[in-house]
């Protein structure tokens, strides 16, 4: 390992840290957090990273099933408005440093040493945000079609289709419970297997592909970010002054967010402090922005 | 922003935003038929497309590097 790898390795620790915690709470047979609450309010059901599945009730939403987010599954709504409200204050911590899938597929890509030439990264930021929320709006097209049965309903919700979080889960419970879990393959899990680790982890920069272009709560959690940083909360900012102009922030940000100025795109970033720990530049910033101080 | 830039973000915008719903409806016919997948068809374009588009842009890349090096010379 290189001496740059581990000092970046050192210094954004806690993140990776939180990674693992994030798996932990979240991912089936150990789901602490879930299992907790299921605890707290007396429900039975054996909690899995499905109990909190991050794009359901923005399919329902956007499909005017709004009951269903009242149902049985309360608690994968609230979890999903909670992130999206926290990040107007906090930036999409959730994002960046507690989402299983995210984090397996950044892992994998810190983890296999590709030569940067082969990886793919878009560097006009403008291009990744109008392409992270056109597919935003392709999801809330089909939700609504589908939801509102103009499209017949064997044809199933868009996010049960491609799930990551599936494909992740059958993993977990494989590794840690029944082996036979990792068989229940089909064309939507391998085509999602590829998309979410071989192609948006292996070969784009970062290995955050999925989050940045097929996750609607991330494309919903940066649009809450981008709010918040425009009403002065937590956001990261770029000090012009003392920057040389190295790009090493760009190279290191997993989400593509920072501009050819080195600015930060808000809707892209997920307050993952990459580029906080790499240049002093950078500063995590609440109430008045660096220039004006 | 100048006008080609505008017109370059609308353009992304716009393919991305029809990439899921016609690769949702234009697989209909297959998946109205059989079913059988999960993902009733989609399959046969989504990725694909996708896969294309990955490839023309680092062939884009790669011809407009070939180009700079024989500007430059170097
Ligand atoms: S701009 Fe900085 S904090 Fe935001 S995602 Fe990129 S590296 Fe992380």
């Amino acid at each position: 390992m290189s001496l740059r790898a581990k000092e970046t390795l050192v210094k954004n620790r806690w993140r990776y840290i939180a990674f693992v915690a994030g798996f932990f709470l979240f991912v089936a047979p150990f789901a602490l957090l879930t299992r907790a609450v299921y605890f707290l309010v007396g429900n039975t059901a054996e909690p899995t990273l499905h109990s909190v599945c991050f794009r359901m009730p923005i399919d329902w939403i956007f499909g005017g099933r709004f009951y269903s987010i009242f149902g049985s599954s309360w608690f994968m709504a609230a979890f999903v408005f909670t992130v999206i409200i926290s990040s107007i204050f906090f930036g999409a911590v959730f994002c960046g440093w507690l989402c299983p899938v995210g984090a397996v597929s950044e892992a994998l890509s810190r983890a296999v040493p590709i030569p940067k030439r082969f990886r793919i990264r878009i560097r006009d930021t403008t291009l990744t945000v109008s392409m992270r929320y056109g597919f935003l709006v392709g999801f809330i097209i089909i939700a609504f079609l589908v939801g509102y049965k103009l499209a017949s309903d064997q044809f199933g919700s868009i996010c049960c289709r491609y799930c990551s979080s599936s494909v992740l889960q059958n993993f977990a419970s494989a590794l840690f419970e029944d082996p036979s879990a990792v068989g229940y393959w089909h064309s939507g899990s391998i085509i999602t297997l590829l998309f979410w680790l071989l192609i948006g982890g292996l070969m784009f920069s970062g290995g955050r592909g999925w989050c940045l272009f097929f996750c609607p709560l991330g494309a919903l959690s940066g649009l809450a970010h981008k709010i918040g940083g425009r009403l002065g909360f937590y956001r990261v900012e770029h000090n012009k002054g003392i920057c040389t102009g190295c790009n090493r922030c760009q190279s290191l940000c997993p989400m593509w967010a920072i501009k050819n100025d080195h600015t930060v795109e808000r809707t892209l970033c997920v307050n993952c402090k990459e580029c906080i720990h790499a240049c002093d530049a950078y500063k995590l910033v609440r109430g008045k922005s660096i220039e004006d101080n | 922003m100048r006008i080609t830039e505008k017109l370059k973000m609308w353009w992304a915008f716009a393919m991305a935003a029809s990439a899921l719903p016609s690769s949702y409806f234009l697989t209909m016919s297959c998946c109205g038929t059989c079913a059988g997948c999960p993902i009733c068809g989609s399959c046969l374009l989504a990725y694909p497309i996708l896969l294309a588009i990955v490839i023309m842009a680092r062939l884009i890349r790669a011809g407009k590097g070939l180009l700079r090096q024989r500007q430059t010379g170097q």
